[in-house]
């Protein structure tokens, strides 16, 4: 993901697993205190530095989050459509909308999703398991990187984003060779990042089972 | 690494400002916090007076002293040397045992408590009327008394009205909650 995102000047990195990207250097971290009642972020710590983040042209920024996955999810939505021109990219997309019927997903998250891009929301996001993401997500994704799966639930919902050869060759997959999916052509085998990762810690942090959904 | 951008954002303005409203909240007063509760509790307390407890602890012998023998009764000295353990005794029912009582009563069996409670206030009405009646009833009997004192002194029956017994009592009906 962060091969992904490497020339975005505006991004916002939201850490659900607090490990290797507490000390990612070049990005600000932030540790946003959620409270479930009154619901919202404690103090002003967030709301602040995307006050002063808006008007640059870069920022780079990890936010942690350590509870309520969806909730923080969903009130970082409203809040970075406001600030707008930006990307964000979630890891670990299952914790924070898992998979569920249409209505289960928050309305600030849905929206983002299907209009965020009319106001400068490109969304991005990393799950180890494709089938425990909620189906809009999956829906709505412009392009979808098919890293090495192996679990049958995951392979069924691969088969309805590319022609079953190909869906049958994930299980086999190579570290670092994906099938690509995309809404404007057809589904592909890629290599391109086999030797072309040089991030430090990037050959652990994209594991090669994991799956790139992005938009934007 | 804040890098000036030449434009703004395309919503930045008064949007982020009702975002960052939608999506923060005050920390809560430093005196509305469960420990300040707590430690302002105590200046709230329902003390137990040492005199209660006293009166508490003669009438767990009243019953012997009345049906048995009048020497079962308290004696001063002896009051005084269990009050302190009643006093705390009673402190402990009224802080603990009884509000958790009273919750468990009125969670389990809502209907109970609410007649409790009902009866437990027209109790208590009835019992100030009941008290302001045999007033003015005592008083009634007073006047009449002096009147007719005043009338054997002369020689003389009473001329004193003497009020029906529906118009001598003339008090507020109660009003039941």
């Amino acid at each position: 993901m962060l091969h992904e995102v490497r020339a975005v000047p505006r991004l916002v990195i939201v850490d659900p697993k607090c490990a290797q990207l507490v000390n990612l250097k070049g990005y600000d971290h932030l540790w946003p205190e959620y409270s479930a009642k009154p619901r919202g972020w404690v103090g002003p710590s967030m709301t602040d530095y995307f006050r002063e983040a808006r008007g640059h042209e870069s920022f780079r920024v990890v936010v942690h989050v350590r509870d309520n996955f969806r909730e923080q999810l969903e009130l970082l939505c409203i809040l970075l459509r406001a600030v707008g021109d930006l990307t964000m990219c979630v890891d670990e997309l299952g914790l924070f909308i898992p998979s569920g019927s249409p209505g289960s997903l928050p309305p600030a998250i849905t929206s983002a999703m299907i209009s965020g891009r009319h106001e400068g929301l490109r969304f991005c996001g990393t799950a180890q398991r494709p089938a425990l993401v909620h189906v809009t997500a999956r829906a709505n994704a412009e392009r979808i990187r098919w890293y090495r799966i192996t679990e049958r639930n995951d392979l069924d919902a691969a088969r309805d984003y590319m022609p079953g050869p190909l869906a049958d060759s994930l299980p086999r997959l190579p570290d670092y060779v994906c099938v690509e999916t995309s809404d404007g052509s057809p589904a592909f085998r890629d290599e391109s990042m086999v030797g072309r990762l040089r991030l430090p810690g990037a050959s652990r942090l994209s594991k090669p089972s994991q799956k790139n959904l992005s938009r934007g | 690494m804040w890098k000036k951008a030449e434009k703004q954002s395309v919503t930045a303005g008064g949007d982020f400002e009702a975002a960052a409203a939608r999506v923060t909240v005050e920390p809560e007063p430093a005196d509305e916090l469960p420990g300040a509760e707590a430690e302002a509790a105590p200046a709230e307390a329902f003390l137990i007076r040492p005199e209660w407890a006293n009166a508490a602890a003669r009438l767990c012998f009243l019953p012997a002293a009345r049906l048995s023998h009048p020497a079962f009764a308290l004696t001063d000295e002896e009051a005084e040397k269990i009050t302190p353990q009643f006093q705390a005794l009673m402190q402990a029912v009224s802080d603990r045992y009884a509000p958790a009582l009273l919750g468990r009563v009125a969670n389990r069996h809502p209907e109970l408590f609410d007649a409790a409670a009902a009866l437990g206030v027209l109790y208590w009405q009835k019992w100030r009327y009941v008290a302001k009646l045999r007033q003015i009833e005592a008083q009634q009997a007073a006047e009449k008394a002096a009147a007719e004192r005043s009338a054997r002194a002369a020689g003389q029956p009473s001329e004193a009205p003497i009020p029906a017994s529906d118009e001598a009592v003339n008090v507020t009906p109660i009003r039941v909650i």
